[in-house]
């Protein structure tokens, strides 16, 4: 009895150790020095908190995260109003066979990188693009339209590159339900849509939050297809940072903004918990 | 507990066999230092039969690195002090800043650089532009010039001067990008010298905000601001724009396919930029550094990079070994009035790069109606 607690306590130290390295090199001390950088000021070496005020009193910057903060929550509703569905007829409506199907291709997208799924949808929106022709073709619209450069390129390209982080958690959850649980709502007299209300999405909430914390801050931290996207109105949160970093080698001020994003970013995570009714140890398993 | 603890001591032999393996063969590395050229520079500047011949005539390797933009190669040298490259190929305006601020290039020893193959009056400018306490940080690579490019089939009467980035006869059919050139191009258009105005923080942040007005006045023209050489070629390819800033060697690649695509000088001057070389604050293979300025400044060897790239070489007379066809085009362009007329970009002051990133950051934030 007591050798085999030993040898469970070697196997979760070996099995600890690379992670504890991992979240100690990569995350916690690169951390703590962008927390130390971001209470210097720029060209001095003294202790100031200019830096984050700077944020606070610069609506310039204010105004980006707000832009980014709200377009994130948008995201993440309309990435769960599709995911939602889906993630019903994976687990409910399809067969076996099909189910593994069904994930392959809601996963295959992602074996390409971001910024080539980007430029898929540049091709697809674009003026002289794939949805542009068409809609000609249909006779629907009779002229090339422009697609691509506005917010709701920006949305759609969020959406796309988020999707997968929504319906994998919310298949995992439903995966779970019992299908005699539906039957007995039904049994009970309700329709569609109060099963779909009172029964379904109270019990995929765990899933639910999960998924839309991973695609809110997915969304938040995104660079690539906001700026690709995007356009001439493309200027997003980390933008700011990366220009605080690369155009202004101000690292002093870029790391108070990393670090302003974290806070209030979890913030807002924290907040749509509570609201939601959530616990967080609830969401976490 | 014993043998968790025989693990961990096992763990950390082995943690510590694998450091000093790395830290032996980095030594190695540096050993043979002396037999490698570390570069870093632009695609396209040391393209691999110069890399070749350099090695047969000189026996040295080259490893080069790439850089995308002029801000990546500081803050890549910022975090080591420029060490692991050996010699470096900034912009000129961008030399004096990185040295100010992280101090990471050496001095150039002149007597070692065969100064007689560069073209004499982009030495001087670039040579006088870097010296700081007397002492120059980098001679002219080779040159290129910002203009604009037009569509002559939906407007050839555009490209006579910058205004045009505003005309609404071209309304949604225009393309620059959110930088500094464009900035430029709109100050000298409006009339005013942000070159003359950037040795006063007031003075420069005047000319700024006038063109940052005028700037997101004409946002609503504009169809993107483009960001990538790929971007603006599918734009103007696909002829979904018709006006668009444009550097003179995409445009070299794009008219002999395209000739309804030309590239047109307004009469404001066209924007100028010089590549330069530079010699690490960290260099461990000095000797190489300046082995390969004197070789790739050699006429014949400047032209292979200029038939590659497009671009102008500041050594002197190798416009001999470039194609004749190339050789033609750059003669019509570059009259000798367009050249006198090139505003040439120049140094930042620690003040204007602020300013400069806050007006862009600005234009992209505005609202475009």
């Amino acid at each position: 009895m007591k050798s085999n607690k030993r040898i469970l306590r070697i196997g979760l130290i070996s099995l600890l150790l690379p992670f504890a390295v991992w979240i100690g090199f990569l995350v916690v001390i690169p951390h703590i020095e962008l927390l130390r950088l971001s209470f210097i000021s720029h060209r001095g070496n003294n202790f100031t908190l200019a830096n984050y005020a700077n944020f606070f009193t610069n609506a310039l910057y204010r105004n980006t995260y707000i832009r980014s903060a709200v377009f994130s929550i948008i995201v993440t509703f309309i990435t769960l109003v599709i995911s939602l569905p889906m993630a019903l007829f994976i687990t409910k409506i399809a067969g076996p066979k099909a189910q593994g199907i069904l994930m392959l291709a809601v996963i295959l997208p992602f074996w390409i990188s971001e910024l080539i799924q980007a430029f898929a949808w540049m091709i697809m929106l674009r003026e002289t693009g794939v949805l542009s022709y068409l809609l000609q073709l249909l006779g629907i619209i009779h002229h090339n339209v422009e697609f691509l450069y506005n917010d709701a390129a920006i949305m759609v390209g969020l959406v796309y590159t988020s999707m997968l982080f929504m319906v994998i958690p919310l298949v995992s959850t439903l995966s779970t339900m019992e299908d005699s649980i539906i039957e007995a709502a039904y049994d009970l007299g309700g329709n569609f849509w109060n099963t779909l209300f009172e029964v379904i999405i109270p019990y995929s909430a765990p899933g639910i939050t999960t998924g839309s914390i991973m695609v809110f801050m997915l969304s938040l931290g995104n660079y690539i297809s906001v700026t690709l996207l995007g356009g001439k109105n493309s200027l997003w949160f980390t933008e700011q940072i990366y220009n605080q970093f690369i155009l202004r080698f101000n690292w002093n001020q870029g790391a108070a903004f990393g670090i302003l994003l974290l806070i209030l970013s979890s913030l807002i995570v924290w907040i749509g918990i509570k609201i939601s009714g959530q616990e967080i140890e609830e969401v976490l398993r | 507990m014993r043998n968790a603890k025989k693990l961990l001591v096992l763990a950390v032999i082995f943690t510590m066999l694998v450091v000093s393996f790395a830290m032996a063969s980095g030594e190695k590395q540096s050993a043979k230092a002396s037999k490698v050229l570390r570069m870093l520079t632009w695609e396209g500047y040391a393209p691999a039969s110069l890399v070749e011949k350099f090695k047969s005539e000189t026996g040295l390797d080259v490893q080069i690195a790439y850089i995308g933009d002029n801000n990546e190669l500081i803050a890549k040298l910022a975090a080591t002090k420029g060490q692991g490259y050996d010699l470096i190929q900034p912009t000129y305006n961008w030399v004096t800043i990185a040295q100010n601020q992280y101090g990471v290039y050496a001095p150039l020893e002149m007597d070692k650089i065969k100064t007689d193959q560069i073209d004499p009056q982009l030495f001087k400018t670039v040579t006088e532009g870097t010296k700081i306490n007397g002492k120059s940080y980098a001679i002219p690579f080779c040159w290129g010039t910002t203009a604009m490019i037009v569509n002559t089939k939906y407007a050839p009467e555009a490209g006579k001067t910058y205004k045009d980035f505003c005309n609404p006869k071209y309304a949604g059919r225009i393309t620059y990008r959110a930088k500094y050139d464009s900035f430029y191009m709109f100050a000298y258009a409006l009339g005013l010298d942000p070159a003359k105005a950037v040795s006063d923080e007031k003075a420069y942040r005047d000319v700024m905000e006038k063109t940052l007005k005028k700037m997101i006045e004409c946002k609503k023209y504009v169809k993107t601001y483009w960001g990538s050489r790929q971007e603006l070629e599918d734009l103007l390819l696909r002829e979904e724009v018709w006006v668009a800033s444009c550097w003179d060697a995409i445009a070299f690649s794009l008219t002999p396919k395209h000739p309804e695509l030309q590239y047109r000088i307004p009469k404001e001057g066209a924007v100028g930029w010089i590549d330069t070389l530079a010699v690490s604050a960290g260099a461990e293979n000095v000797e190489g550094a300046y082995k390969w300025i004197n070789f790739i400044m050699k006429p014949e060897n400047a032209a292979v990079i200029a038939n590659k790239t497009g671009y102008s070489m500041a050594s002197n007379g190798y416009l001999k070994y470039v194609t004749p066809e190339r050789a033609k085009m750059v003669k019509e362009i570059f009259t000798p009035e367009v050249v006198k007329n090139i505003k040439w970009y120049f140094p930042l002051p620690s003040y204007a790069v602020d300013i400069e990133a806050d007006v862009q950051e600005r234009l992209k934030a505005a609202p475009s109606e």
